[in-house]
């Protein structure tokens, strides 16, 4: 492993060496057991990485953050809860972006359109009654048929 | 006993509180962190971390277990989409926030410690192209593997191994311009 291959590979994957491939990591046991100038470069990258990591800004997270982030969420939190109490819409009306207005608009045609075939049918049989023969409009006169009599 | 992640999300699916504190116990510091280092800013890192759960809160009915995905790599995702999201639209900088000029001639080195030297690592951070920020947040600071932090960016083991080469070396450059190619000089 050159001195170029053994930098590549730090910016590849890391100063520790633990992580490495097992091939390029024993390459670079070999060349840094050899290499003053590659023991300096480790030792400037890992100086690198140690002052990021000592100097994280994620280190002003701490325990009273965690509790903000957990009562904010919690305040948050769209009611009813999800599965508890909220009726499951089917798959298919989600699949397709139709929600529960839809399906509001849905119920009311539904309900406009049995209306309207409840009066047509009404409107139907008096019809059906005004065409009646003279013959059938005299048997539909009498309650009871002349077999029942019997 | 410690429950696992999975069980938690079965339980927060069925609207269960407990179960969605101790999730947000388990992984709310680091998606905060994170959060933080891509952002740059406390406000909108606990904003955004925020969302991201509310979000958990909605989606866990419908989790699928069986879906092989970690909890964790899912919950990185979304608040890198998030932070990334947020980072595209500009917002201006409060006065207060910004951070104080350091001198940077080689008499002003000694300066970098403590809130300085955190501020240095913020701007080094802010500085990287959005994608190569967003893997070295992940990986840089060793708390998520290269498989777990490409599989949350959505991308192959060797793409992120490509953000993570020009990363580091965007990082040396970004010390080296500042007089400060020996890092041992600011500890």
């Amino acid at each position: 492993m050159s001195l170029n291959e053994f930098t590549s590979a730090l910016d590849r994957w890391g100063t520790d060496l633990t992580h490495w491939p097992t091939g390029p990591r024993e390459d670079a046991a070999s060349l840094l057991a050899e290499s003053a100038e590659a023991r300096a470069l480790l030792a400037a990258e890992r100086q690198l990485e140690a002052f990021m990591r000592t100097n994280d800004p994620a280190g002003a997270v701490d325990g009273a953050a965690v509790t903000r982030l957990i009562n904010g969420v919690m305040a948050n939190l769209p009611t009813p809860a999800p599965a508890a109490s909220r009726p499951r819409r089917p798959h298919w009306l989600a699949a397709l972006g139709l929600g529960n207005e839809w399906m509001a608009r849905f119920a009311a045609s539904m309900a406009a359109a049995a209306m309207l075939g409840l009066v047509v049918a009404d409107r139907l049989v008096v019809s059906e009654t005004q065409q009646l023969s003279p013959i059938e409009a005299l048997a539909m006169a009498h309650t009871y048929s002349p077999l029942e009599q019997r | 006993m410690t429950i696992d992640d999975q069980t938690l999300l079965l339980a927060v699916g069925r609207g269960d509180h407990r179960a969605f504190r101790a999730l947000m116990e388990r992984h709310g510091a680091f998606a905060l962190a994170l959060a933080l280092r891509v952002c740059g800013s406390h406000q909108d890192a606990e904003e955004i971390v925020q969302e991201a759960f509310l979000r958990v809160w909605s989606v866990a009915e419908r989790w699928d277990p069986e879906g092989g995905a970690r909890f964790s790599t899912w919950l990185y995702r979304v608040v890198m989409n998030l932070c990334l999201d947020r980072k595209r639209r500009p917002a201006p900088v409060p006065v207060e926030d910004a951070p104080e000029p350091v001198d940077c001639g080689p008499s002003g080195l000694e300066h970098y410690t403590g809130e300085q030297a955190r501020l240095l690592v913020a701007e080094a951070l802010a500085s990287l192209p959005e994608r190569q920020r967003a893997a070295m947040s992940l990986c840089y600071f060793g708390e998520v593997s290269g498989q777990e932090a490409a599989d949350s960016l959505d991308i192959s083991l060797s793409a992120l191994e490509s953000l993570l080469v020009r990363g580091r070396r965007a990082l040396r450059d970004f010390f080296a311009r500042r007089g400060l190619e020996k890092v041992g000089d600011v500890l």
